[in-house]
């Protein structure tokens, strides 16, 4: 066997053994080492569960920063969506009535230039009209079932991730 | 040339051990389930008898298990105890409706430690607990602050010791478990491509939908349905 095919082979081992060994710490994320049963002491580390509630974008390809839309109106595609991705992000840590009233007139826009965004404009019209009362969680249940279909509409079609959290 | 033949073989060794050892630190036997007290069932059988058939019963078994050290509360959320589970166990609920659980949002997390051994949340009814950056304020129609009558979100960061940041197998035996007895209807936080999260698999569900979230916790609750938990026996 020549050098050459030797050092290939230690190569091909070296690089074998290195992949293998890059999964182990996320297998071993998975499983923790706490104890099944611990004590009311051993509180877990605290975890954050609510970073979806700041404004965040999800690594879709459609919800890179958008152009500015051009003005007017007409059939362009193109610039509806720019338009529903910043509804989208507008409302993209929640449905406070601040962020669908910033969201809502963009929605609309975009609605008039692509039927494909009716559907997030009529949901955001609703839910400015018909709030939820933060205070209390009183309101319509049409209000909590439009924001859900609003959310996955600009994952889906956006590639926004709006917190349904 | 021929004398270098074994120095090549003693060194070819040295590697091939070392592609067999690290596969075996590399692909641990089902890390998850190890990680989970057992016996844990998959579909909720018996674990799924004599379930508290009140709110207030959840709630007292709830707080026996929090002062168990089986119920855990985070930090930040610690108000979940004196201001959610305690008035509710206490029957005084009625005097902070806002702070009001759902039932089956209850039952589930009594039924879920009894399966695991233990549970971590994060969030129950945002109104009276939360950790200020993640309110009714800033978003009103997350499950956490509706309905009125009582929220039905639940997130959890940690089953039986094996963390649930809703892409681990640990979230994914948690959702099968859950799938057997929750109403259709009911949904799950982290959906593959949710920030955070990447892309991965988890099992089929029949009764719960999944939504895209970021992959911190695994969120549970049960949609706009009003339907019992399924194959319950309450006593």
């Amino acid at each position: 066997m020549s050098q050459a095919r030797r050092a290939a082979l230690i190569l091909i081992g070296a690089v074998a053994a290195m992949t293998l060994a890059g999964c182990t710490p996320q297998a071993q994320s998975a499983a923790s080492s706490h104890s099944s049963r611990p004590s009311s002491s051993a509180t877990h580390r605290p975890t954050p569960t609510h970073t979806s509630d700041r404004p965040t974008t999800s690594p879709a390809p459609s919800a890179s920063t958008p152009p500015d839309p051009p003005s007017g109106t007409g059939s362009d595609p193109a610039a509806a969506k720019a338009l529903a991705v910043k509804a989208c992000q507008a409302i993209a840590g929640g449905f406070a009535a601040a962020s669908v009233a910033q969201a809502r007139p963009l929605a609309q826009e975009a609605a008039q230039r692509d039927p494909i965004w009716i559907p997030l404009a009529d949901d955001l019209a609703y839910i400015e009209k018909n709030p939820i009362d933060p205070n209390t969680g009183e309101g319509p249940q049409k209000t909590i079932d439009d924001s859900a279909t609003a959310a996955h509409d600009c994952f889906h079609l956006a590639g926004v991730q709006v917190s349904q959290d | 040339m021929r004398r270098s033949r074994p120095l090549f073989r003693v060194a070819a060794s040295l590697f091939l051990i070392g592609v067999i050892a690290a596969s075996l630190f590399a692909f641990p036997q089902k890390p998850a389930e190890a990680a989970l007290a057992a016996p844990a069932e998959s579909t909720c059988v018996t674990t799924c008898r004599n379930v508290p058939p009140t709110a207030q019963a959840a709630a007292q078994e709830l707080l026996n298990n929090y002062n168990h050290g089986t119920f855990i509360v985070e930090w930040a959320e610690r108000a979940i105890i004196p201001n959610e589970i305690q008035p509710i166990a206490n029957g005084t609920i009625s005097g902070s409706p806002q702070c009001n659980i759902d039932t089956r949002t209850l039952q589930t997390l009594v039924i879920i430690i009894r399966n695991y051994g233990s549970l971590q949340t994060s969030d129950l009814n945002r109104h009276c607990a939360n950790d200020t950056v993640a309110t009714c304020q800033s978003n009103p129609t997350s499950r956490h602050c509706v309905p009125s009558t009582g929220p039905s979100a639940m997130d959890i960061t940690y089953i039986g010791g094996a963390r649930t940041r809703g892409n681990d197998a640990a979230s994914g035996i948690l959702l099968s478990f859950l799938d057997s007895f929750l109403p259709s209807g009911s949904r799950a936080g982290q959906a593959s491509g949710g920030s955070g999260c990447g892309t991965y698999a988890m099992p089929s569900l029949r009764n719960i939908s999944r939504f895209t979230d970021s992959c911190t916790h695994i969120h549970i609750d049960l949609g706009s349905t009003t339907s019992p938990l399924r194959n319950l026996t309450t006593g």
